[in-house]
């Protein structure tokens, strides 16, 4: 099948207008009999420079610096992760050495946590804030059945983003 | 890790990782390499001159509040462009629809040459109003093509469609945009 000479200059003027690729002499004849394609590449060059008198009056060296500043004082988010499967099994480990054992130390006599409970503490320092959640939840009995963790919206991907929006939009 | 002293040497990847690292120079040069190209892309889609710092800073926090998600297939600089386009789509929300703001004196050339830069800020000021004026897809994939030289697939990636319908975008939006030309 022919290709038509335009869309193939079509395609191309975005790779000339950055300077990537050049037109050759059939195409520079092409441009100046056809005035669909002219008027295509005169809108692709107004619009390859277009900004460019706006970006040249910024100063990239003080806009890095106030993001900079800002990222300073910027409490840094971590990403909201499901929890799997291994993360209810904690929770559920957890909660049945509780019920088991008791929680933590007795209340009533002030004695510290038994030595079975002990050995778990130093793994938990390696879970997630929302999976720490779901164990702590468990250990404590005033704590409803299940806790909602809500990740930041900035967190969401697109795809989760615009399932929320929809489900809010209906 | 070190931080070497030549971080224009590195790559965009290279920085993010070194930022993730705690190294805050990298954020710096991060910056100052994408910064210009954020505000042409702000300002061709319709952001007032007097509101592109406020967007391209916001889009450089966002990016790095979110680096994580930045999966490394499509170039860093695309990526960043199309959070810009987020919040530049936010703050036509905010203009309550209206997504050209009336072009301000300071936007308008000298008029010692009333002929030739008036003209051409007229110019401008159509086009930049035909390009915002697109549906968001298409006004993102023309200027990541037409500015950025981002050929399809890479376009693709960024906007998470395929190369394919990132051509139809770029041809519609052609098509629309000469026909205000006219």
């Amino acid at each position: 099948m022919m290709v038509k000479p335009c869309n193939v200059l079509s395609d191309r003027m975005p790779d000339v207008v950055s300077g990537g690729a050049h037109w050759t002499p059939e195409e520079e004849d092409h441009l100046s009999s056809c005035e669909e394609c002219a008027l295509e590449w005169q809108l692709v060059q107004r619009a390859g420079v277009l900004g460019d008198r706006v970006a040249a009056a910024v100063d990239p060296d003080a806009m890095a610096a106030k993001v900079v500043e800002r990222l300073r004082h910027k409490p840094r988010v971590l990403p909201f992760r499901r929890p799997g499967w291994w993360a209810a099994g904690l929770a559920a480990a957890a909660a049945a050495i509780v019920l088991l054992l008791g929680p933590f130390g007795d209340r009533e006599t002030g004695a510290g946590p038994s030595a079975e409970i002990v050995w778990l503490v130093p793994e938990l320092d390696s879970l997630e804030t929302t999976e720490l959640l779901l164990v702590l939840n468990s250990f404590d009995p005033a704590a409803p059945a299940s806790v909602m963790v809500v990740p930041f919206i900035d967190d969401l991907e697109r795809q989760e983003l615009e399932q929320v929006l929809q489900a809010w939009e209906g | 890790m070190g931080f070497p002293l030549e971080s224009g040497s590195l790559s965009d990847a290279e920085l993010a990782a070194a930022y993730r690292a705690g190294h805050e120079r990298a954020a710096t040069e991060l910056v100052t390499r994408h910064t210009r190209a954020v505000v042409r892309f702000l300002y061709s889609a319709g952001a007032g001159e007097d509101e592109v710092d406020d967007l391209t800073q916001e889009a450089f926090i966002k990016a790095f509040g979110k680096l994580d998600s930045w999966r490394g297939d499509a170039a860093f600089r695309s990526w960043l462009l199309t959070i810009a386009g987020n919040l530049l789509k936010d703050q036509f929300r905010k203009r309550k629809g209206r997504r050209m703001v009336a072009l301000d004196e300071r936007e308008l050339p000298d008029r010692a040459d009333p002929h030739g830069e008036l003209a051409a800020g007229e110019a401008e000021q159509q086009l930049r109003e035909g390009i915002a004026l697109l549906p968001r897809l298409q006004r993102e994939v023309f200027l990541l093509r037409v500015q950025q030289g981002a050929d399809y697939a890479e376009i693709a990636r960024a906007l998470d469609t395929t190369p394919g319908a990132a051509r139809v975008h770029y041809h519609h939006a052609v098509k629309r945009l000469k026909e205000r030309l006219r």
